[in-house]
């Protein structure tokens, strides 16, 4: 037997670069601009060694830089400049106490997005592009492109923003913020300024509570080691196995091992429920207030002497229970036990009440009541996506209100709050960590931005098109009465940010790319705000150079990573930061004073300033030491220092993960010192140092945002049930007597793990893997005779796309789940999206309130596509090479 | 020397496909071929309802159909018990891809062969995991000696079968898997994600 042949595998460039060119065969019946054949060239010369290929290569730990949730070891195995494999973390033997921080898919699937056919090669303009009219405009989306030189793309922008400043001013320009690198941002500033965006995104409506409005804000949850104490782990709305990737669900794995019973609250049954056999609560979009104030009268109604309800707690800690309990500053006599009774609006928030309004049968709002008791330690851990909807203002409010109910706040395995992204399931003090957070040069202290317009992001496309906003201020900064403003925007510069696909209504921000004079992307490969531009440049991955930025220092609390440039700038790509110089240099604009540091020199000092706790957590200390030499070898500036460990193990190993034991002391639960001593330890946020089920500060800043404007916006200080626009009482047109509307169908979208939010999604691999159906339930399913793998149209007012139906019964009835991030493509001729985009379906809110967003509040109907678009298997499409000629 | 084979917790697999695309990765796998597949299911009704994943490798069995099928020879087990396709012998014929009831052979129409999961030989050989046990974040895949895997997880029901796969009895594969007990339902959907 010859297992040499076995053993030796060819693996080479070659080899990797033919794996990406499986990918290309032509998507007959579709006019894709930019999506044609692909004529596929090596990036680099193949190696030709032959032999074990692998002897010399040496393993480099890379970036995973994408905006996933999680943060995980990544490496790369390179030699000559060649990427032969990755792999994740193997540094240390993985343990409970000391587990490895092993990546997903995606991570794994890096080397396609860094050597992708599809990888950007030049600076590029649209055909038919004119200078300072734009050319025809309609083009945007659907033009070819050529190369140009980076002299004449970057002498293009200038002229651009120069044009567009004298003209129109600098509010005409539109700088699609949203917190990455934001270099270009800074250089904008010192020209003047930008029209900025503002509003709540991932976490929803928690944002309005971000300073603790109420008392709490996300984060103030408890470690792991005691999340093994809870009785139960309720997660609403969440799936750390897709959205938080990393350790999450490995954590989860170990609470149920250790006993933990697990419930799940949401409208789809998720990889994070299936595999902890969580009892599901069903609860439609947006439903979760109806649901949270039926439990809250269900408790109240059933509690014998404390058998559901935590007396103590409610009246030590909160205010606004009960007539008994007010705060000092409220100015109405309401309350919110009465409030659920009925007493103020005559509506008994009964389980009947509510399981119309949230689909959640009356049963389970009594056994989710039962579960949430004082007699349970429960560990609530809520996503954002119930946030995320139409008419959840009140949700996060609500949710403390029944969690305090329950006493679920400050002991130990109990908690609850907003549960997601970096460090789910682990929280208190972090551990070990990169020098402080990252901040764009734009948001830094002393940024000045001259502009004071401020779009909410849910009506940014409205806006441009319509040239019409109102501005409501900086959330988390100055917020003030809505005014009505006019804005003109006539120039659109995108660095990296892909809003076009992430916002809602994609069709309305198409209709806006087409109507400026102007719009510029950087990318790596051809993202929708890349496509529906002007002008392109590539730029480089960030395996090609070394910085730090916010998602390199988010991670989970007990480990912090390092990461190297492993080759070399692809083709003509450049950095961020070298962009934004040649821009500033062309503006006239001083870019040293804006970015002082290099990426080089914030990579450094990024480490230079890593702190990790005392072994007996009283404080923190340098976590490598860095010689003179090390300085020298990087071509950056520092002084020397002594650490815990060297530079160069932590560059090597890639990551440092402090050892945790049950007995050390970081084990941390959340407001115990708030719950054991209220008066001495008050919370500081609030005017009562308690939590505020009443909340005056609320009430009124939810009054300022309304102003004079119609708008559905409920100020009241207590957490009240608000009618949801687009929810699941317009399904029918006439609620009263139960006519259904023409859009039946609640719509929720889900974080997929094929891709980081629309990051990554041109990676066969991760095309093949999952392959982005859309989820119907299977009674709604059979009711409409669509059966599992029919191609379905999906749509509503806003937009369609057809994919195929993956027919579940892990979806409730009237509900559709879409995988959140899809690329949109849409087929010219009829209009119709093929790739399953879940933003051609969102809508802009205008009706609701100002900031909120409606990603799991829209409204669509489905049935089988009858049309004449053939739709490949998305591990089939084309890659999108925008350049096939060029060499 | 024994035989090796795979340990798999399903109870605590997410069907997060990593275990798949390493292997992927490793063995420079094109889209359309896979030695390692990630399938999921659905069981139960209304809102009691149970989802669960399968991932799936060569099982490396004591009897393998495709070994017992092949004209050609080119198929053996290795002195650990990792079942082989011998490059040189192998005709292309496709038999062991049809033998196989796990789906496992998977035919190379540009090279004109049959190719499988080797369990990581050339890893393997470095001291490293195979592919898919070092990238699996929930740590529901082991590989070894099965003899060994099955002492070490003494303590847990290990199973080869369940309802959403060929009966063990055919192929004896080398595979301790612990189950949920809706795996063992009939009635069940593949669930595509």
């Amino acid at each position: 037997m010859n297992i040499d042949a076995i053993a030796k595998k060819d693996i080479d460039r070659r080899a990797f670069v033919a794996a990406s060119a499986a990918a290309t065969a032509t998507l007959a019946g579709l006019s894709l601009a930019g999506c044609s054949e692909n004529n596929l060239q090596e990036t680099e010369t193949a190696s030709s060694e032959s032999g074990p290929l692998e002897e010399g290569a040496e393993w480099i730990p890379v970036s995973c830089w994408h905006n996933c949730g999680g943060r995980c070891l990544n490496k790369v195995l390179v030699k000559d400049g060649v990427v032969l494999r990755q792999k994740t973390d193997d540094t240390h033997e993985d343990s409970w106490d000391w587990p490895q921080s092993r990546g997903c898919i995606r991570g794994r699937s890096v080397q396609q997005q860094v050597f992708g056919a599809d990888r950007l090669k030049y600076p590029m303009k649209r055909k038919h592009w004119e200078p300072l009219t734009g050319g025809d405009k309609s083009l945007r989306g659907r033009d070819e492109w050529e190369r140009i030189s980076w002299d004449e793309a970057l002498d293009y922008i200038a002229a651009e923003l120069k044009n567009a400043k004298e003209k129109y001013g600098n509010s005409s320009i539109l700088y699609l913020d949203a917190g990455l690198e934001g270099y270009m941002g800074g250089v904008l500033n010192a020209f003047g300024g930008f029209t900025k965006q503002t509003g709540c995104q991932s976490d929803g409506t928690f944002e309005y509570y971000a300073e603790g409005l109420f008392g709490v804000t996300y984060g103030q949850l408890n470690d792991r080691y005691d999340i093994l104490n809870s009785d139960y782990l309720v997660m609403w709305g969440n799936n750390p196995a897709w959205a938080a990737f990393g350790n999450p669900s490995y954590y989860i794995k170990n609470f149920k091992q250790a006993g933990v019973k697990f419930v799940f609250v949401g409208p789809d049954y998720n990889a994070s429920a299936g595999f902890t056999d969580a009892e599901w609560i069903p609860v439609r979009p947006g439903g979760d207030t109806a649901l949270l104030l039926a439990v809250a009268y269900s408790m109240i109604t059933r509690d014998e002497g404390g058998s559901l309800i935590d007396w103590d707690f409610l009246n030590n800690c909160t205010v606004g229970f009960d007539s008994e309990h007010m705060p000092d500053d409220a100015k109405m006599s309401e309350n919110f036990r009465d409030y659920v009774l009925g007493l103020y609006d005559g509506v008994e928030k009964t389980p009947e009440w509510a399981s119309e309004l949230c689909g959640t049968p009356v049963e389970k709002i009594e056994r989710l009541a039962d579960i949430l008791g004082c007699e349970n330690d429960c560990f609530i851990s809520s996503n954002g996506a119930p946030a995320r909807a139409k008419g959840a203002e009140n949700f996060p409010h609500a949710l403390m209100a029944v969690s305090a109910m329950g006493g679920h706040f400050g002991k130990p395995g109990n908690a609850s709050g907003l549960d997601h992204n970096y460090s789910t399931l682990n929280r208190g003090a972090t551990l070990v960590s990169l020098a402080g957070s990252y901040v764009p040069p734009y948001q830094g202290a002393g940024a000045v931005n001259p502009v004071d317009n401020t779009i909410p992001w849910s009506e940014l496309w409205n806006a441009v098109v319509t040239g019409k906003y109102y501005d409501v201020g900086v959330l988390r900064g100055e917020l003030h009465a809505p005014e009505e403003r006019d804005i003109d925007i006539h120039v659109i510069v995108s660095e990296q940010k892909n809003v076009l696909q992430t916002q809602m209504d994609v069709n309305t921000g198409i209709e806006a790319y087409r109507k400026v004079d102007f719009a510029c992307a950087q990318v790596y490969t051809m993202k929708t705000d890349a496509r529906y531009s002007d002008i392109v440049l590539p730029i480089c991955t960030r395996w090609e150079y070394n910085t730090t930025t916010y998602y390199d220092v988010a991670t989970d609390k007990e480990n912090t990573f390092a990461r190297n440039k492993a080759v070399d700038p692809l083709f003509e790509s450049k950095t961020d930061w070298e962009i934004a110089e040649a821009v500033a240099s062309r503006l006239d604009v001083d870019f040293a004073e804006i970015m002082p540091k290099t990426d080089q020199q914030q990579w450094m000092d990024a480490m230079v300033g890593a702190t990790v706790v005392k072994e007996d957590g009283s404080g923190y200390e340098p976590l490598l030491s860095i010689a003179e030499d090390d300085f020298t070898k990087y071509g950056v500036e520092g002084a020397p220092q002594v650490g815990r460990i060297p530079l160069e193990q932590f560059l090597r190993d890639g990551v440092y993960r402090v050892k945790r034991s049950a007995d050390d002391p970081f084990v941390y639960i959340a407001l115990k010192e708030f719950r054991d001593d209220p008066e001495t330890n008050p919370l500081p946020t609030t005017a009562s140092g308690k939590l505020e089920i009443y909340c005056q500060a609320k009430g009124d800043l939810f009054a300022m945002m309304k102003g004079d404007v119609e708008r559905i916006i409920d100020p009241s200080p207590l957490p009240k049930y608000m009618d949801q626009h687009e929810g699941f009482t317009d399904t029918f047109i006439d609620w009263e007597n139960k006519v259904r509307g023409p859009y039946p169908f609640q719509l929720t979208h889900v974080h997929y793990l094929r891709r980081a939010h629309s990051d990554m999604d041109n990676l066969p691999w991760l095309r093949e893997a999952m392959t982005n159906p859309v989820f119907i339930n299977k009674s709604d399913a059979e009711e409409k005779g669509i059966e599992d793998g029919d191609i379905i149209l999906v749509h509503n007012d806003n937009g369609a796309f057809i994919r195929p139906a993956s027919v579940s019964r892990t979806v409730m009835p009237g509900v559709i789940a879409i995988p959140h991030g899809a690329a949109v493509c849409i087929d010219e001729a009829t209009g119709i999206d093929t790739a399953g985009a879940d933003n051609v379906l969102t809508s802009s809110c205008n009706e609701t309130a100002f900031l909120s967003n409606g990603w799991n509040g829209t409204l669509v109907d489905y049935e089988k596509y009858t049309g004449d678009i053939e739709l490949l298997p998305d591990c089939d499409w084309p890659l999108d090479i925008p350049l096939p000629d060029e060499e | 020397m024994g035989q090796i084979g795979f340990y798999f917790d399903a109870d605590n697999c997410i069907g997060c496909h990593a275990c798949q695309v390493a292997c992927k990765d490793v063995n420079r796998l094109e889209v359309g071929v896979d030695f390692r597949h990630v399938t999921s299911w659905c069981a139960g009704s209304g809102y009691d309802v149970h989802m669960y994943h399968v991932s799936m490798a060569c099982n490396h069995c004591f009897s393998p159909a495709c070994f017992a099928e092949c004209a050609t020879g080119a198929i053996s087990k290795l002195e650990d018990g990792t079942v082989v396709i011998d490059e040189e012998l192998c005709i292309g014929c496709g038999t062991c891809v049809v033998a196989c009831p796990y789906g496992e052979p998977v035919l190379i129409e540009e090279k004109g062969i049959a190719m499988k999961c080797d369990g990581c030989v050339s890893l393997r050989e470095k001291g490293e995991q195979p592919a898919c046990v070092a990238a699996c974040p929930q740590r529901v895949l082991e590989f070894g000696d099965i003899d060994e895997l099955k002492a070490a997880h003494a303590g847990e029901d290990l199973v080869a079968d369940c309802a959403v796969m060929p009966d063990s009895s055919k192929t004896v594969p080398n595979l301790a898997m612990v189950i949920k007990e809706c795996m063992l339902d009939e009635d069940v959907d593949q669930l595509i994600l």
